[in-house]
């Protein structure tokens, strides 16, 4: 019952950490509920683990009272942004339209809800049933639980235990490491609660940011297209590391096509902050910061402010760098026993390996083409491109765009150069990759099924709106 | 897109982990469900106190795959559920990536490699005409007498066959 009583206040500190990061950032600006909500859950949940990871590479580990002590910073900060009156302008939901409406919403929301139950029930009910949930993520939960960083635990230094993974990035066990602290020891089924509630949150940020686009149904009905593909509910709450890179990418997604639209700061630091999160969740997240920051590049060669937009992208660049770096330092210690695939990153084994293109591109449609795991999310992206092509007219939709292809070309890239069999690597790993640029593809179908709707009169694109809830 | 849409729960509900986690929660069988993870952790849990311990596999085949998973099961959960502790499966500086390499590694410790890293116990699996047998030795302190074999009643479905008490014996 205690415990239980633990891993709530556990989550409140997350919610605390996170709704202080996010008003620190969108004070001033017009929010919608939704949008908050999200972006309290997932920056939280990010901002908790970063803030353990660092704390405990200075010699602190992870523990009750410094979670405590945390959260009564990030509430002391709150009430003083409060008291200051410097909050996000709230955009209070607009009354439901119609019956018909209200109805599609209502059903749409049981589905959702269903979906967040089974994470919940995947989560708190069972202990840690995923090979790699157990021997790479689990592992390094218990490890972080035990002791601090500094000095280096003897874990990250025995090459026996490099099944492993023991130079891999820490933000998500940390956060494991972090339940197990306040509810006071070693408790794979709370250990993994942040795991549903990073996937509510990811849900909030998709639906946030197609309403960018389309209004409350068709926002709502690419949300459960993308977070509601069984195979993503499937490993929503599995204590793998992809649906937490999934959701961090998201959030970097979102907030960079945002800033394309209207070259808010504190949209470009959002995006940095999930960049950063992202690339202390999995390896493949340090790639994709680097993808992240090349569109910035771009974006910005193109922007009509040229200067003010390599500024911005020179800020996502230090926080990224920042964030990443303390990890990056202490990780120089530890013995690298995997494939080093920067390494084998070179023209000639592209070259010499080049007769497995054909193989990995029929394996990454077929995956796509999937319906049983990925319901219609990837069959919609080349149908609403067609049909709702006069979304490329917007800046953002081309950046997501490039985003996805630049994304899924590293991907396919890594099984070209791989020292691994191809295609036992492939079907071991492929669906997983995908789920990392699903979000990706789901903003792009809300993108361009709203130029379809715009095309044949149901609705109207509003790039510059803020949702309105 | 609303034929998408309406799919979505069917092929949820056809999806077969999740309809086979949903009827282990239904049925109460969460903790059933994985099986494997519990008897190892219960075999481990036999081994209370503050000492390492150390583990071998004899005639396992290490391009088997069958015989792989198992080694890799044992002693990568092992290491899981013991830690802080350590479980040896192999000597120092060995890089370890599945059971593969812990069948190759050929790990024949002796006695004073053992006690050196605190190891007081050696789990070994002897694999006899497709049946696993386990047997557990002590490691005695360099010049004390042996003691007698212990034979906790560790993993369902194995038979346990004594064993002297050696260190390092394969």
């Amino acid at each position: 019952m205690m415990t239980g009583v633990w891993c709530i206040i556990f989550l409140l500190c997350i919610v605390l950490t996170g709704g202080a990061v996010t008003l620190l950032l969108t004070a001033g600006t017009r929010r919608s509920l939704c949008e908050l909500s999200g972006l309290t859950i997932t920056l939280g949940s990010g901002a908790v683990g970063m803030l353990l990871l660092w704390i405990s590479i200075a010699g602190i580990k992870p523990g009750r009272w410094l979670l405590l002590g945390l959260a009564a910073v990030a509430l002391i900060l709150i009430l003083v942004r409060a008291r200051q009156k410097r909050m996000p302008l709230l955009n209070l939901p607009s009354p439901l339209a119609s019956i018909p409406n209200t109805l599609g919403l209502a059903s749409m929301g049981l589905l959702i809800a269903a979906a967040i139950a089974y994470s919940i029930m995947t989560a708190v009910e069972f202990p840690l049933i995923n090979w790699d949930a157990i021997v790479i993520w689990g592992f390094k939960a218990k490890v972080l639980y035990a002791a601090a960083l500094s000095p280096r635990p003897w874990y990250f230094t025995d090459p026996r235990l490099s099944y492993s993974h023991l130079d891999y990035p820490l933000l998500l066990p940390m956060l494991q490491a972090g339940a197990y602290a306040v509810v006071g020891g070693v408790n794979e089924p709370l250990g993994k609660v942040v795991f549903p509630f990073l996937f509510t949150g990811q849900m909030l940020l998709i639906y946030t940011g197609v309403r960018q686009w389309l209004s409350r149904t068709p926002a709502m009905a690419i949300c459960i297209l993308t977070c509601g593909a069984p195979f993503v509910v499937e490993l929503a709450s599995s204590a793998n590391a992809d649906m937490a890179l999934a959701t961090f990418w998201a959030g970097a997604m979102i907030y960079l096509a945002r800033w394309i639209e209207e070259r808010g700061i504190s949209d470009a630091i959002i995006s940095a902050l999930f960049i950063t999160f992202a690339a202390n969740t999995k390896n493949e997240g340090i790639a994709i910061a680097a993808i992240g920051l090349l569109g910035m590049c771009i974006v910005s060669f193109t922007a009509k402010s040229r200067r003010a937009a390599f500024i911005d992208t020179g800020i996502v660049a230090a926080v990224v760098i920042t964030g990443l770096s303390v990890w990056i330092l202490w990780r120089a210690g530890i013995p690298h026993t995997d494939e080093n695939y920067l390494a084998r990153f070179s023209w000639q084994t592209v070259e010499t390996n080049r007769s497995r293109f054909p193989g990995v591109i029929i394996g990454f449609l077929r995956a796509m083409a999937d319906l049983p795991s990925w319901g219609g999310l990837w069959l919609l992206l080349p149908i609403s491109s067609v049909l709702g092509f006069k979304a490329f007219q917007i800046t953002s939709v081309r950046f997501l765009w490039l985003m996805l292809v630049l994304h899924l070309g590293l991907y396919g890239l890594i099984y070209v150069i791989t020292p691994w069999e191809v295609q036992e690597l492939m079907k071991n790993s492929l669906y997983r990759l995908l789920m990392h640029v699903a979000p990706t593809a789901g903003l792009i179908v809300g993108a361009q099924l709203a130029a379809v709707l715009t095309e044949t009169g149901i609705a109207t694109v509003a790039t510059s709106d803020r949702p309105k809830g | 897109m609303i034929l998408a849409v309406a799919l979505q729960p069917l092929l949820i509900a056809k999806n077969q982990m999740i309809r086979l986690l949903t009827a282990a929660w239904w049925h109460g069988e969460t903790n059933d469900f994985s099986n494997r993870w519990h008897e190892i952790d219960q075999a481990f849990s036999q081994f209370p106190g503050t000492n390492n311990l150390a583990v071998s596999f004899n005639n396992f085949s290490a391009t088997n795959p069958d015989d792989m998973r198992f080694v890799a099961e044992f002693a990568h959960r092992g290491s899981y559920t013991l830690y802080p502790r350590k479980l040896f499966c192999a000597q120092d500086g060995q890089i370890i990536a599945g059971g593969e390499s812990i069948l190759n590694s050929a790990f024949a410790p002796s006695g004073e490699w053992l006690r050196d890293r605190d190891v007081n116990k050696i789990l070994r699996f002897t694999q006899r005409g497709g049946e696993v047998a386990l047997s557990v030795s002590s490691v005695t302190a360099a010049k004390s007498p042996s003691q007698a074999p212990e034979m906790p009643n560790l993993i369902r479905g194995i038979p346990i066959a004594p064993d002297v008490n050696e260190p390092g014996r394969r």
